[in-house]
């Protein structure tokens, strides 16, 4: 009963993060140019999308190390991990290029971690870990 | 883009996720967090540090999930 429940918690915290990244991803998660820079509000819709996304990853490790998850939790979570690492230290640049109105740079990086975003979101739902639209 | 309209959009697009997901997910604080800053975006009250902490705990979250799994 108690692995159910986690079960469900997980799909239901999953479920949000469906909505939140729909709507993320229709507002800060589009092809950046020089012409159309990377603002902080945009950066702030940027990590907010990450961190919500995360989340359900971290609900998913964390029942999955508890014994609550899928059999295939394991091999899921390293197959993803691969692309999560690239994650944060491009996130690093990004604040510091946004920061200091750097954006040429600030542009490629976004532009790199909107194409990462979507990979983890995509590996993660081959996998069978649903993480939104 | 008009900042307070990203961040209205934001804030409405957070405060639906409750009723879809009901209380007791793990998930909540977190997005009541994200609505906090969000609206203060909107208000224009929102702080540096509040942004900062922000990062910060994306960056640990980011750090606990790539972790390497301990033994089975």
């Amino acid at each position: 009963m108690r692995k159910y429940v986690a079960i469900v918690m997980v799909a239901l915290s999953l479920g949000g993060c469906a909505q939140l990244s729909a709507v993320s991803g229709g507002i800060g998660l589009i092809t950046k140019t020089i012409q159309n820079p990377v603002t902080e509000q945009e950066l702030f819709a940027i990590e907010a999308s990450m961190r919500i996304v995360v989340e359900a990853l971290l609900t998913y490790r964390r029942a999955c190390l508890a014994g609550s998850a899928d059999k295939n939790c394991r091999s899921n979570i390293e197959a993803i991990q691969p692309y999560t690492k690239q994650i944060k230290p491009l996130l690093v640049e990004l604040r510091s290029f946004v920061k200091n109105d750097d954006q040429i740079n600030a542009v490629v990086v976004y532009n790199r971690l909107s194409t990462l975003y979507t990979t983890v979101k995509s590996s993660a739902a081959q996998l069978g870990i649903p993480l939104g639209a | 883009m008009n900042a307070a309209l990203i961040f209205s959009i934001i804030e409405k697009g957070l405060t639906v996720i409750p009723l879809l997901i009901q209380a007791g997910s793990t998930v909540m604080p977190l997005i009541e967090r994200l609505r906090a800053v969000a609206k203060g975006g909107t208000e224009g009250t929102v702080t540096i540090g509040e942004l900062e902490a922000l990062e910060r705990d994306l960056d640990a979250a980011l750090d606990e999930f790539n972790a390497p799994l301990p033994p089975a």
